[in-house]
This record gives C-alpha cells, structure tokens and sequence, in this order.
C-alpha cells in the first residue's frame, strides 16, 4: 500500500516538474539544418533571409551542420534526444534509412495537411523517383540535385587534335593517349569516387548496382555490379591511372579535380553539373561540356541525380508544420530554384523552372542544359539512385579496395569482388536490423 | 661530463642540432607558408623562407572565422577542465587514502577502471549520453514507478558537455594519491591527535603541501584538454561552440571545388599553437614537474 | 601507511568522493553500460528498434577480415610510433647529458612541440607533406612518383608515425633528461676512471638504472597510440589509401558515427576494452616480476 502511494506521489511530483521544465515553444520559429559550406552556404543563408522578409509571420533559422555525414549523425542524435530541428538536409545515401527511421513526416503528407499541395507531377521524373517512397509519393523534398557530365578544355584539345567531345568511353581513352602524346602533363583528373565512377556511370548504362530495383523494393537486395558494365569501366580507369592518364586529384596543384580543370592544369574532368559554377568563375578555361561517354554500341539512359533532400521530422506543433510548408513552398519557387541554380550549379528540380531556364538559352549554363537533356532520356528501372543500407560505410569500403587495386595489391576484378562481398554483409546486418525487430515507443 | 672530446662534443652537438631541426620544422614550414600569398603556393609549392604577409593571412583568418571566440572556448574549456580536475582529483584521492572506511577502494577502484576504456573509444555512447544527460534517471524511474518521464537535457554545445566528460577521468587522482602517500604520517597522527577532523587536515596541512602539485597537473591538464581534437569534434555543431584545435581543420577545404587556401590554414594553426606555446614557454618549471611527477 | 594516520568515519569519505564517483558514473559507467547493451543487439540509429542479438556482432566483427586489417594497423603503427619516439627521446636526452655546456638551450626549446596538438600538425602536414606542393613536391619534381601516400599505404603510415613520435618525443624528453639526471655523478666519474668509454656507460650504467622511466613513458606512448592518434588519423589520412591507416580507434568512430553503425562499433570498443585490459595485466605482471628480482 505504502509502496504503492510512494509511487503515485513520486509520478505526480515528476509529471509536475516535467510540466514546468518544458520549455516555452514560438509558435512559428523553426530550425533547418543544412550541410554545405562556402559558396552553397551563402546561397542557402540569402534564401533564407528571403524566406523570413517575405513572410513576416514565419521564421526559419537556418544553421550549418558541416559536411553530409556529420549532418546525416548531428539530426540522428538530435531526434534520440528530442532536439531535432524541423527540416534537415540529408545526402541521398541517407534515404534509405531516413525512411525507416519512423522519425519523419512525409513531405507530400506535410503540405497536404497543411493545405499547400505539393505539384508533385511538376518534378521531373527522374528526380522525383529518387525521393519517392514505397507508395510513390514523396518522402523528402528534393534540394541541392546534379548529375555527371563531361568538361573539356576546347583550347587543348584542338591542340592535340581532337576535333569532338569523346562520346564513348572509348573515345575517352583516346584522347587521353593523344593529349598526352601531344605533351599535356594532366590529361584528365579524378578523385575516384564510387558516387562518380560505380553509381553515375551504371546509371547512364542502364545497368543495376545492386538487386531487387537497387533497392527500391525492400531489405533483400543486395549488390550485383562486381561483373558488369562496372567491371569493365573500372579496368580501363585502372589502366588509364597506370599510364598516368587519369591523374588522382592530390597529385594536382589544385588538389582538387574541378579546380585543376578550372585553372587549366588538366584538359579534362568527368565531374557534377554543379561543377560548372566554379569553372565559371575561374574564368580561366573555355569548357566545353557534353554528355557522359557510355560504350560503343551501348545505349545512354537517361542520368539519374545525386545529391540531397529535405526532411521534415516529426515531434513539431501544428503551427511549426504550417511554417515548414511555406518555406518548403518558398524554395519549390522557381525564381528560388533559378537562382540557387544559378550560383550553385544545381540542376532545376521542377519543369516549370526548367522552362523558364531553357526559354533564355543565353543564360542557361552549358553543363546544366547537358545535364538536364541527359536526364531526359529514357531511363529503364535502374536510373533511380540506390536505396541502400549503410551506403556511406559502403562507399568507404569501395574506395578502399579500389585504392588497394590501384596501388597495385591485387587486381581491380578482385578489389570489385571484395567490394561486393563486404557491401553484401552491410546489407545483410541493414536487413537483420530492420527486419523482425522490436518497435519501441519513441 | 667526465671528459671532452672534441669529437664527441661535435657528434652530440650535430645530433642534438638535428633534433632540434626537425621538432621545431614544422612550426617553422607553418610560419612560412602561412606570411605569403595562396597563390605563391599553388604555384611554386611550400615556402621554405618566410614571406611578408603574416599579418595580412592572420587577419584573413580573424576575420573569416570568428577565431577569437574559438580562442575564448578553448581557454574556457581547458580552465573549467583544470579547475574541476583539481577539485575532484584532490578530494577524491584524499577520501582514497586518509581513511578506514572500505569506501576509500571503492573510491579508488571505481576511478581506477576508466583507464580502461578511454573517451575516444566509448565516443559513440559517450556522445549519446552527452546529448540526453537524463537518460538514465528517465531509465531508472521508468523502472521504479512505470512512468515515462517527458524530460531531457541536451549537453552538446555548451561548456559544461565540452568540458565534463574530459573530467572523468583517473590520472588527476592517481597523480595526488602518489603525492599524498609520500607524505609522513607523523603529520596526520598529529593532527588527530590535535583533535582536528578530516576537512580540516586537509585544507590546513595536505593542500598547503600541495601547491605544486595542484600547479604541475594544472599545466598539463590545461594543455592536453586544449590539444584535445575528437570530444569537440563530436559535441559541438555549432561554429561558436568550436575549439580552436578543431576550428583549425575547418580551413581545410571540404567541398569539392572549393579552392584550398593553405596559407590561411597555416595561419590558422600558428594561431592555435600559439598560447600553449606561450604557457608551455611561461611555466616551463611547473610543466616540467608535472611531466616527472606523473613519471614517478 | 599506519592505521592511526587514519581517519574514522563513513560518511566524509564518502562525500569527498561522491563529486568524482558522480562524474564517472555519468559519463563513464552510463556509457559503457550503454555501449555494451548496444554490442548485443542490432539498433536502429534512430533508436526506434532494437533485436537482441546475444554474441552475433562480436562473432561477426571477429570473423571480418576488416577488423584483423585494422587490428595489424594498430599493432604496426603502435609498436613503431613507439619505439620511434622512445628511441629518439632516449638519444636526444644522453646528446643533453653529454653536451652539458648548451644543454639547457637544448632542453628548453626541445619541448615546444608538446605545445601542438594532433589535428593541427595534421593540418600542417596536409600541406608539408603535399605530393605536389608539399617539401616532397621537390623530391618528386626529382624522381616522378617517388613520394604517393594517398596511393602506397606505407608512406602513409611512415607520415603518421613519425607525426605521432613528434607530438610523443617532449614528454618522453623530459622524463628521460630528468631520469639521466637523478644518477648519481659518482657512478659515472668512477666508471670513466675504470676507462669505459660513454658509450659503455650509457649501455651498462645509464639505461639499466632508468629502466622504470623507460617502461613508463613506453607505457603512456603506447595508450596514446591507441587512442589520442585519432586526430592525426582524421586530419591527414583518414584511414587511408586502402585502409592503410585505419587505426581501430578510427574505426570505431568511423563505424559508429559516420556508418551509423552502433551495434559493431560498441562491440569493437568492447574488444579493444579486453585487449587494453590484458595489456594492462601483462604490465602489471612484468612489472612485479621485475620488482621482485630486484628485490
């Protein structure tokens, strides 16, 4: 009996104190965690400051959180605490457990709710695909989005006699042979990335990285590109890195792949739209862009992007969501999608925004005119991104083993081999971890 | 010595000049990259001799960064670490000697065992407690009464959750607990018999005896907190909560085609390494102390 | 010590103590209790689900090759890094001893690099150590491809442990010179007079009475190598080329907060709590044996 009343009072005394701990919520201020730095970051912070001079009765506080993964862990241990922020930007390798995280608030839902629907069919197709979840409506609001195209420095290929952009990775490797045989000291640089080199390129080949739809249709999939398309790619990279053809970027002065193509240490890159910003500005090099080079004799579907979107996390007020819906409206915008492409070299996310872009040709950037027209080929099942557990960890450990291969322990069929056995064991654990376990109340 | 020989004295001297060389290389490199232009080093690599812009670099960096509140966070950090590792250090390690009670082993051995799981490999939980301090209260009333408690305080970014985990730790009190075995026990006989209780003792004898001590660990424990990289890394996701160890790494460029500017990194870590090298040069005595006396 | 230096009482101690034991509890035993719950199941980041496991991460992190990968790393990268900043701290402290006259110079400025922390003499080194614009620059400007460490693993490892013995070498310094110091002179002056030369004093004399010191600054260099070398690891390498570097303290962070992966990268800390504590009673065995034959 006694134990019993010590209990009561003791759950009325702590339901007193937690009533009076709360702390005292603004109605229409909200956080939104980004995940850029430099040049993305002030474009973020001007459409901020729009945002909140355009709507007096909304607030937003935009904070950076630094680069993908420290964002994609800050808002996971923001959530487990109760201090999460309203909106966050989460890479795209994020997707997949964001959205089983049984955290957030489906953005399609969102703006249904509160009665600001989302022109979902004005996204394009291939964008719209990535964030979509299992029922086909949005889970995320699609953000900062690129895709892979080809620069090339006209001046130096002309030199070297190179009358056309390559097409064909074939041709690709050509003109690194007759720009080095010309004398050029970089005739291409990459950073081997598995973003760039596995995910882009089987992409545009139309081949899978992993099963089951790469993993858009559920925790059974697992990855396939170890004999494929990809095989052969990453062959012809690693002869292309032993001749001294591709350079990594740290052995360029830039130490970096886009710079060392902008400042006209390297004839040419294989690097994001986004890239074109930054060659731009340099102002140093006249870049011609094209599409990405698939085989000879292969097909080229359409690209699929890469880069980020918006999450909205549940545990707000009412009023909170209405705010969030506004701003997430507000960045839909195209004059806001114009002009944060414009700085950024995002892509434009919705047809409305790319009409208004391709009606002005003047001031459509090249690599984002390239890279839109390869979006809109046509795609087969593949060229939708992956949706796949423990992807950053995954990227890792592709890295590693073509890093291994490249340095010459082993070759590159085995380094792809071991890369799809160690990314297999990921998605295994992903698939333990997810499957059968015990839903606890948050 | 016992002897001189010319040679001998040469070969030391050579060797001891090498020594010196490559300790003090790298701060010099840093200096030189960090007084001439980022375009100088892009293109005609590493300065090997210093250039005349210094003062234009480390203001870039002042102003770029706010560098002076980096300064005042890590100052704050490392005084609040010393000052509570001192307090808690002494105390502890006095209720570890000076009395009958077993409490004194459970004292000691309950400080004992953090050696073996040091914070950069317990991060992970660390960071999770850190960032819901009342997690195990919600656990524990949770399970005596069955109520889930709607309660949490958030340690991330602030002082107290920069500061507090580097605290729990066991070298302060092992450092005082050696120290005060080496004092006679005449001196505490005495005082009892006086007719003085433990406080007492402790305030009006065993701290005066001390001071250096309480000096030698604060200088190493100001340094190591302020050399400290991973806990600021994971606790602060805010740029004025940052600590200039860490502020330094974020000159280092992290988007893809952002041009890295070096010399503005180099400038940036002389500033970092500049006030423990002040302190080390100031209280060298105390350091040098402290560095034995843990060695002891 | 004597019983009557002691003083009665069950609360006070415990009251001295309480502030500390608090601490600990909080942001130690809390953790570590929470860590390994977490090595038992597989969690959910978002914490939202859990299964209970029972010994499946451990069995599944002690059959991955990755982690023996790393495992060798870090005996590689401990065992130099030690010896390197033991051998080059004990040489440097009997140059001092040898060449009394500008000795104190040397002892003062020797230590200034105890001043720079890890990440920032990584930051410096990202430059120094530049392929193309670092001082190895020249040397490949020489020899085209001679100096690669973001591809030839060795030379990545040979930067962290050598920048590892830089930041380990003043403290090793000091308690070495200290040490060297503490020997009576007249050993020394008697040796000489008996003809041995100094380097059969330093051999037969010096290291054989200083061996406590040695063990003990081999010991401290030793935990740091597992634990504060993560900030040079992030700063420079970032366990790379082909996890050449990938140290387990790294590991663990990488797993757990950048792969989300909390169940194996708490059961990685439980693994390399056990190894620390055999370390430990492998110490403290040998140094009771050592104590009892000089005894």
């Amino acid at each position: 009996m006694t134990c019993r009343t010590t209990r009561r009072w003791l759950a009325c005394a702590v339901v007193a104190w937690a009533a009076t701990a709360a702390p005292p919520t603004h109605a229409v201020d909200f956080e939104f965690w980004y995940a850029h730095g430099g040049l993305y970051a002030q474009a973020i912070d001007d459409m901020c400051t729009g945002f909140n001079q355009s709507h007096p009765d909304d607030h937003v506080r935009c904070l950076p959180q630094g680069a993908y993964e420290q964002t994609m862990r800050k808002a996971v241990a923001a959530y487990r605490a109760g201090q999460q922020p309203a909106l966050v930007e989460i890479p795209d390798i994020g997707t997949a457990d964001m959205m089983r995280s049984g955290a957030i608030y489906p953005v399609e839902t969102l703006m249904r709710d509160t009665g600001h629907p989302a022109p979902v069919d004005d996204y394009l197709e291939s964008v719209r695909r990535v964030y979509a979840g299992p029922d086909g409506h949005l889970a995320s609001q699609p953000f900062g989005a690129s895709t892979l195209v080809l620069y090339a420095n006209r001046q130096k290929l002309a030199a070297a006699g190179i009358t056309s952009l390559p097409q064909t990775w074939e041709a690709f490797g050509q003109a690194l042979e007759r720009l080095k045989a010309h004398g050029e000291n970089c005739p291409a640089s990459a950073d081997y990335t598995s973003w760039k080199m596995l995910e882009q390129v089987n992409a545009a080949q139309g081949e899978p990285i992993a099963s089951a739809h790469n993993g858009h249709d559920g925790l059974a999939a697992r990855y396939t590109f170890a004999d494929g398309i990809h095989k052969r790619y990453m062959r012809d990279v690693a002869r292309w890195h032993a001749r001294g053809l591709l350079l990594p970027a740290i052995m360029t002065h830039a130490n970096d792949q886009t710079l060392a193509f902008a400042d006209g240490e390297c004839a040419m890159v294989i690097d994001a739209t986004g890239a074109y910003a930054i060659v731009a500005k340099a102002g140093l090099v006249d870049a011609q862009v094209g599409p990405l080079p698939v085989y000879a004799g292969t097909t080229h579907y359409g690209n699929t992007v890469g880069g980020s979107s918006l999450w909205v996390f549940k545990g707000k007020d009412p009023s909170a969501y209405s705010a969030v819906a506004r701003f997430l409206a507000y960045l839909r915008e195209p004059r806001q999608q114009l002009s944060f492409s414009a700085r950024t070299g995002y892509l434009p996310l919705t047809h409305e925004a790319e009409r208004q872009l391709s009606s002005n040709p003047s001031t459509e950037p090249d690599a984002i005119r390239v890279g839109l027209a390869s979006m809109a080929l046509p795609g087969n099942a593949y060229n939708v991104g992956a949706r796949l557990g423990f992807m950053s960890l995954f990227r890792q450990i592709w890295q590693e083993e073509v890093q291994r291969a490249l340095a010459g322990q082993g070759t590159m069929d085995d380094a792809l081999g071991r890369a799809q056995v160690r990314g297999n064991q990921l998605l295994e654990r992903f698939k333990a971890t997810y499957e059968g376990s015990v839903e606890m109340t948050p | 010595m016992v002897e001189r020989h010319p040679l001998l004295n040469a070969t030391t001297l050579v060797l001891l000049v090498l020594g010196l060389v490559a300790a003090l290389g790298p701060i010099y490199l840093a200096v030189c990259s960090a007084s001439v232009t980022s375009h100088q080093i892009l293109v005609h690599g590493l300065a090997l001799i210093p250039g005349d812009r210094l003062w234009e670099n480390l203001g870039a960096v002042l102003h770029r960064a706010d560098i002076g509140r980096m300064l005042l966070n890590s100052c704050a950090v490392s005084l609040i670490v010393v000052a509570g590792k001192l307090a808690l250090a002494s105390t502890s390690a006095f209720a570890s000697v000076y009395f009958h009670s077993r409490i004194r082993h459970v004292v000691f051995w309950c400080t004992f065992a953090t050696l073996l799981l040091p914070l950069e490999v317990r991060v992970v939980p660390t960071y999770a407690v850190a960032s819901d301090l009342l997690s195990p209260l919600r656990t524990i009333v949770e399970w005596l009464t069955g109520l889930r408690l709607n309660l949490s305080i958030n340690l991330l970014d602030s002082y107290a959750g920069l500061s507090l985990p580097l605290m729990a730790s066991a070298t302060g009190t092992f450092l005082f607990r050696q120290f005060f075995l080496t004092i006679p026990d005449e001196l505490a006989e005495a005082a009892r018999m006086d007719g003085a209780g433990p406080w007492r003792f402790f305030v009006d004898i065993l701290l005066p005896l001390s001071k250096a001590n309480f000096a030698a660990l604060g200088t190493i424990v100001f340094l190591a907190t302020w050399k400290d990289y991973m806990w600021p890394l994971v606790a602060t996701s805010r740029p004025e909560m940052q600590t200039i160890a860490l502020g330094t790494a974020t000159f280092l460029p992290t988007e893809t085609g952002q041009p890295p500017e070096w010399n503005l990194v180099m400038a940036a870590a002389l500033l970092a390494l500049a006030p423990p090298l002040v302190v080390i040069g100031l209280t060298q005595r105390w350091f040098v102390r402290g560095v034995t006396g843990v060695g002891k | 010590m004597k019983a009557s230096a002691r003083f009665h009482g069950r609360w006070t101690p415990f009251a001295l103590g309480f502030p500390q034991l608090a601490l600990v509890a909080l942001f130690f035993y809390w953790p570590t209790l929470k860590g390994l719950w977490w090595s038992f199941h597989l969690v959910c980041p978002f914490g939202h689900c859990s299964t209970f496991v029972g010994t499946g991460n451990y069995v599944r992190e002690l059959k991955d090759p990755a982690f023996y990968a790393s495992l060798g790393t870090t005996a590689i990268f401990s065992s130099l890094g030690v010896g390197l900043s033991v051998g080059i701290a004990l040489c440097l402290a009997w140059m001092v001893e040898l060449h009394q006259r500008s000795g104190k110079v040397f002892r003062y400025l020797l230590i200034w690099p105890y001043a720079v922390a890890g990440s920032v003499l990584g930051v410096i080194l990202r430059v120094a150590a530049n392929p193309t614009i670092g001082v190895m620059g020249y040397l490949n400007s020489l020899w085209p491809g001679f100096w690669q460490p973001h591809l030839i693993g060795a030379q990545a490892m040979a930067m962290i442990v050598g920048a590892f013995a830089w930041t380990q070498i003043p403290f090793n310094f000091i308690v070495l010179v200290a040490a060297l110091r503490a020997i009576p002179g007249d050993y020394m002056a008697a040796a000489a007079m008996d003809g041995a030369t100094p380097w059969r004093r330093f051999i037969d004399i010096q290291i054989p009475l200083i061996r406590p010191q040695l063990f003990f600054v081999g010991t401290m260099n030793l935990i740091d190598s597992i634990t504060n070398s993560f900030a040079l690891v992030d700063t420079l390498t970032q366990g790379g080329p082909g996890g050449a570097t990938d140290i387990l303290a790294y590991k663990i962070y990488r797993d757990g907060f950048i792969g989300l992966d909390l169940s194996g990268s708490s059961a990685l800390s439980m693994i390399l709590m056990l190894l620390v504590l055999a370390a430990c009673a492998v110490q403290f065995i040998t140094a009771e044996r050592q104590a009892r034959r000089e005894v």
